[in-house]
């Protein structure tokens, strides 16, 4: 049924994709080109700019003429720069001692390039850059001096830890990516950058290191990145869904992370990390379905801890995922395998509840995600209003007038608490509670089985980047899996994953 | 349309949401939770069933004492998959749940006339009545009148019975409990017989907390013993306690040894263990038990000093031989009274000499009647408790 959607979108997407090429070939003739070089005259590379930019209000073009006798112009976007830096180090020696032609021996900055093209210059200056031109010089400098506003770094929002660094991204993407550079201090730390989105011109950053990443994950991911058309990229998020194997089905095939120290690691079992300007989330690929039970603490943490709480988080996503459908299962197709004590609580419970079981998890369910999605979105002041409500009209309003039963609000609110054990599977979670409600409801535990079968089959199927999504449980590497369900302490870890790095693997010496 | 003809197995997958009353669902509240069953003849020799069933009160914050929640339903028919059947003409439930019967209690007269076949193939036929929970037989009562006692610590009468039953075996070893399971191995196990636990009325003295006049009182003490599915008859207390020193289930158990007319010692059991030791050869079978028994003096009237050690072992050589004697009258007793192999002799052949028991299985009851049966106690007292002198030679 997927594959029948996918069919349809894929279909529309390329029709899309032919009316936007129509589109854009009308634009491009030789005129713009000759209009694209810089000429020798100020006046006229000033009117050009002006009218690329349709004379819109925050660009700034200041005219200023060298004691000398020399006359400049610098071009540059208000808000975007450092005017202090600009004033000081560039247009006051510049007017002072300007003299002959060569500009890099007057202006004070470290960052100085020289550009033929306008197109050039257009794009330096909306990423902050400061456009210089000089009069009778067919060439522009393009100084760096961009600064803006940003949040500091911080600690992160969603992925707390109790031990480990507590610095995490910011919508920047020079300091994400110093961020991780200062984890890793070796020179084979690659970055490489493109632009993504016709309107906004996107920076994005791919950042591995050589020698350790799969040559074939690279080239795919560079691939799969190379047929992203689109006018604008505003987070991660819409990158993921590109580049995600199956991009329909709800187990995540491309990490992320807002920490450094996650992302580094990462990097180094030989992972690709994508950066995007504006956004604090970093994805990794490829990802694997183990990683979902992983947090950064456990490996700060002793290996007994670490494998008990990944234990925790299995038996977490089991629960939440399954719970509602088995306790509807076995009342009302499997009482026996009920204790006698409790089925005859449990009956007490039911007498004289108006909803068949099934229909009232489902509404249960309903609620609750009704309620962790208005809690979420409501404004702090009245956040508060929502957890009463909550708690006392479904909590306990709702037993007392006899609606639900009070063995069903323990499961749900089980089952609320599992799941917010795994973020990262959350999505597969929420739709496999009620893919197994369904099928409980109509089957019993034959249905749950067969909705186990099937997820099984589907994540034995899946592939991240062509590397099977269940490694390395299955295809099973013993090497491999002993940092999986089972956290192995540190010292054992000697090698990298072997079914992402492939080569390079040893990352430890034998100890002494 | 050609994009739509997809979405209609979704459509229709999501119309199963309201098809959902197939044909073994049932909402736990119409579920009729059979707590006991009791199985009789009544006047005209019908088979009859009394149900504990589970009654359903709502759940409610302020738990007021509503009494026991259970009801009684009771139904005759031909059989006894007739009466079950005649159930769901009163009960007003759905399903009857009869996998979590606590107990299944027998009329005496009922076991005597129809044996006990009709319920092994019921309950082993049906899928949906899978059963376990202990099997009792009671003696000279009907089992109706047994399922309707009360009792001042459990309000539920298939409760109590069946704590009775279990507990009763664990704290005395004077009866036995056994579940479903355990009567049906050994009702279809090669060499052993059947045999359940029972309940009978027992005198008692009027307790003045006691609200109702005609109240029974009942004990669980002895063992019914079964030949095939036939009630072949009873052991008293100290006989069944044999019973489980032979099958080596004691748990604890008190046994007092009378010395002479003024003194006796009284000791507790913590372990026996038996092993049969059964020689064939041509057709001559011989038997021959050794048995070690654990125990502690827990009361010793007459003047012995226990701190000696010639003393113990006298006693210890006291007890063996009125234990070794109790065990004989026993085995004596199934041999002669009832034809019934219900310690397991001919299981011990069977297991260990299976050529053997090819020739005898057939006529084994008869073999087993005869058969020359020695025993050998071996007792060790392995604790006197915290005195040693007996209190009375203290003064």
């Amino acid at each position: 049924m997927f594959k029948f959607l996918n069919k349809i979108l894929k279909s529309k997407k390329y029709e899309n994709a032919e009316k936007k090429s129509l589109g854009t070939q009308g634009m491009d003739d030789t005129d713009s080109n000759k209009r694209d070089l810089i000429s020798d005259k100020l006046e006229s590379n000033m009117e050009n700019l002006r009218s690329q930019f349709r004379n819109s209000s925050d660009l700034i073009i200041y005219q200023f003429n060298a004691e000398s006798g020399s006359k400049f112009f610098i071009i540059y976007l208000n808000g975007l720069v450092n005017k202090d830096i600009l004033n000081r180090d560039v247009v006051t020696p510049l007017i002072q001692k300007f003299t002959g032609t060569n500009i890099k021996e007057y202006a004070c900055v470290s960052n100085l390039k020289e550009a033929a093209l306008i197109s050039e210059v257009i794009k330096a200056v909306l990423r902050g850059k400061t456009g210089l031109f000089l009069d009778g010089y067919d060439k522009a400098f393009i100084i760096d001096s961009s600064e803006w506003d940003k949040r500091t770094v911080d600690k992160p929002d969603n992925e707390m830890t109790i031990r480990g660094p507590k610095e995490s991204f910011i919508e920047s993407i020079h300091v994400n990516i110093a961020l991780v550079r200062r984890k890793i201090k070796n020179c084979s730390l690659v970055v490489e950058s493109l632009v993504l989105g016709k309107q906004t011109n996107t920076d994005i950053a791919l950042v591995y290191i050589d020698g350790i990443v799969n040559r074939d994950v690279l080239a795919e991911l560079k691939k799969r990145l190379g047929k992203i058309d689109i006018d604008s990229i505003m987070d991660t998020g819409n990158i993921e869904q590109f580049i995600s194997d199956n991009r329909l089905q709800p187990f995540p095939t491309v990490g992320n992370s807002e920490k450094p120290d996650i992302i580094a690691s990462k990097i180094l079992e030989g992972r690709i990390a994508i950066f995007c300007d504006g956004s604090p989330n970093v994805l990794t690929v490829p990802c694997l379905l183990t990683e979902v039970i992983k947090s950064g603490e456990d490996y700060y943490s002793k290996p007994i801890l670490a494998t008990s709480l990944r234990l925790l988080r299995i038996s977490g996503i089991i629960i939440s995922s399954l719970l509602p459908a088995v306790f509807v299962a076995l009342t009302t197709y499997h009482q026996e395998m009920i204790p006698s004590v409790l089925l005859s609580t449990m009956a007490d419970a039911r007498e004289g509840i108006p909803l068949p079981a099934f229909l009232e998890a489902l509404v249960m369910t309903f609620v609750f995600e009704l309620l962790k999605e208005s809690g979420t979105r409501l404004p702090m002041a009245v956040g508060s209003a929502i957890s009463i409500v909550g708690a006392l009209v479904i909590g306990e309003a709702t037993v007392n007038a006899g609606f639900i039963s009070s063995t069903m609000v323990i499961i749900i609110s089980l089952t609320a608490v599992a799941s917010f054990v795994s973020t990262t599977l959350n999505e597969a979670i929420i739709i496999n509670r009620y893919l197994f409600l369904v099928l409980a409801g109509v089957l019993g535990l034959l249905g749950i089985v067969i909705g186990i079968i099937l997820n099984l089959a589907k994540l034995l199927s899946m592939r991240s980047f062509d590397i099977p999504y269940t490694s390395p449980i299955e295809p099973i590497n013993p090497t491999e899996a002993k940092d999986s369900i089972i956290k192995y302490p540190i010292f054992s870890l000697k090698m990298r994953p072997k079914s992402i790095a492939q080569k390079n693997l040893r990352r430890q010496g034998k100890m002494k | 349309m050609s994009k739509f003809k997809y979405l209609l197995p979704i459509i229709a997958a999501l119309f199963l949401i309201t098809l959902c009353g197939c044909w073994d669902r049932h909402e736990l509240n119409t579920v009729g939770i059979v707590n006991a069953i009791g199985i009789d003849l009544d006047n005209k020799g019908q088979t009859k069933v009394f149900l504990e069933v589970k009654k359903h009160n709502v759940a409610t914050l302020q738990k007021t004492s509503q009494g026991p929640s259970i009801q009684y339903f009771t139904a005759t028919g031909k059989n006894l998959d007739e009466a079950l059947s005649n159930v769901y003409l009163i009960s007003g439930s759905s399903k009857m749940l009869w996998s979590l019967v606590r107990v299944t209690v027998f009329g005496e007269d009922y076991v005597k006339k129809e044996g006990i076949y009709q319920w092994l193939e019921l309950f082993q036929r049906r899928i949906d009545a899978i059963t376990d929970g202990y099997i009792i037989i009671s003696k000279d009562l009907k089992s109706s009148d047994i399922l309707q006692i009360g009792n001042n610590l459990q309000n539920i009468p298939s409760q109590y019975i069946g704590l009775l039953t279990k507990d009763s075996r664990d704290s005395t070893s004077k009866s036995i409990a056994v579940d479903a399971a355990e009567f049906l191995r050994n009702y279809y196990n090669d060499g052993i017989e059947a045999s359940t636990s029972i309940i009978h009325e027992q005198e008692q003295e009027q307790i003045l907390t006691q609200k109702k006049e005609e109240s029974l009182n009942i004990s669980a003490e002895g063992m019914a013993i079964f030949s095939g599915d036939k009630l072949a008859g009873f052991f008293n207390g100290m006989e069944t306690m044999c019973y489980n020193i032979l099958l080596s289930k004691v748990k604890a158990g008190t046994i007092s040894i009378p010395e002479n007319e003024n003194s006796f010692t009284s000791i507790e059991l913590h372990s026996a263990k038996s092993k049969y030791e059964i020689k064939i050869s041509g057709n001559k079978i011989t038997v021959n038990i050794k048995i070690r028994l654990s125990c502690r003096i827990n009361e010793q009237i007459g003047n012995v000093d226990l701190s000696e050690p010639s003393v113990i072992k006298k006693t210890e050589d006291l007890i063996s031989s009125v234990v070794s004697r109790q065990i004989d009258n026993t085995i004596k007793k199934a041999q002669h009274e009832y034809k019934s192999d219900v310690f397991g002799f001919g299981q011990y052949i069977a297991r260990n000499n299976p050529s053997a028991w090819k020739i005898l299985k057939d006529n084994w009851n008869n073999t087993f009647s005869q058969l020359d049966i020695t025993n050998e106690v071996d007792i060790n007292i392995s604790d006197t408790g915290f005195i040693d002198m007996p209190a009375s030679l203290k003064k």
